[in-house]
């Protein structure tokens, strides 16, 4: 499967990372990286005032947070770890949102991701009905802030455990 | 390198790509880090990382279970299929949501260990 450059990138820094090859060297990266994200709590402009709005969940006509989690719920990734998911299921820690529909720009933009990691170019449908029937606990849905200087706006769940493959289904990779 | 230092280094470093496979909101990040280091590792590391592997697919621990199985699956380490049988049993006899889906998953990766 061909590497997007973003890949590429994402490429280069695994490899840099593990120059020394020690994994204590490693591990200062990570720390250093995690300190320099900035994480600004806030609405933003960046797609048209939208997701501005959409944090003024009071105001006449705007939208709201969805008072429950759905049916289905959609995880926005790299195209490059689907048939891993499609084998082992979904890492615990990772995120799906009610909108299934956005583009790879539009998830990058409402889910706030970072751009250095590229565009989440594949979609994966999880089926949250099939996670309640079977006796999982699904996490509430809360509006994603602004981060990575991204604006956010959209809606996000995490889920804390893993996902088994059964309940998901890949819509686009 | 004596394994108990092996080992408290592999913990420390799975735990940092946790983090930051966190922070960037990218949770396969970890694991694409994990594989790469333990392709770095010579074969008396990797025989280290193989014990360490089966101590945590053998964890109470759920989300450290399913890196480990990852891992084991993918670099089809047959050092674990004791280990893997050992999980399918307890997992048999689990009352816990996951249970039948992860003893479904254990019990096809010891069928492709099999074929290895």
């Amino acid at each position: 499967m061909p590497l997007t450059s973003s890949d590429s990138t994402k490429e280069a820094e695994v490899s840099k990372s593990q120059t020394d090859r020690t994994m204590g060297g490693a591990c200062e990266e990570c720390a250093a990286k995690k300190k320099a994200q900035p994480l600004i709590a806030g609405g933003g402009i960046a797609n048209g005032g939208q997701n501005q709005l959409a944090h003024s969940a009071d105001a006449p006509g705007e939208p709201k947070i969805p008072s429950q989690q759905g049916d289905e719920a959609f995880h926005y990734s790299r195209r490059t770890v689907v048939s891993s998911i499609e084998k082992q299921g979904l890492r615990p820690g990772s995120y799906a949102t009610p909108a299934g529909d956005l583009s790879p720009l539009q998830a990058q933009i409402d889910l706030a991701l970072p751009p250095n990691r590229g565009l989440p170019d594949a979609v994966l449908r999880v089926d949250l009905a099939g996670l309640r029937k079977a006796g999982y606990e699904v996490p509430s849905v809360t509006q994603v802030r602004r981060a990575f200087n991204m604006p956010g706006g959209g809606y996000e769940m995490q889920f804390p455990y893993p996902i088994p493959p059964e309940f998901i289904t890949v819509i686009r990779r | 390198m004596n394994f108990d230092e092996f080992r408290r280094q592999m913990e420390s470093y799975r735990k940092a790509v946790d983090d930051e496979a966190a922070s960037l909101k990218d949770s396969y990040l970890a694991l694409d880090r994990l594989h790469a280091v333990y392709r770095k590792f010579d074969l008396e590391e990797r025989a280290m990382a193989n014990k360490v592997l089966v101590e945590w697919a053998l964890s109470e621990d759920e989300n450290l279970r399913f890196d480990a199985l990852a891992l084991i699956d993918d670099l089809k380490i047959k050092d674990a299929k004791t280990a893997l049988l050992q999980l399918a049993s307890r997992l048999a006899t689990s009352q816990t949501s996951s249970a039948p889906y992860e003893l479904r998953k254990v019990k096809r990766i010891i069928a492709d260990l099999d074929l290895v």
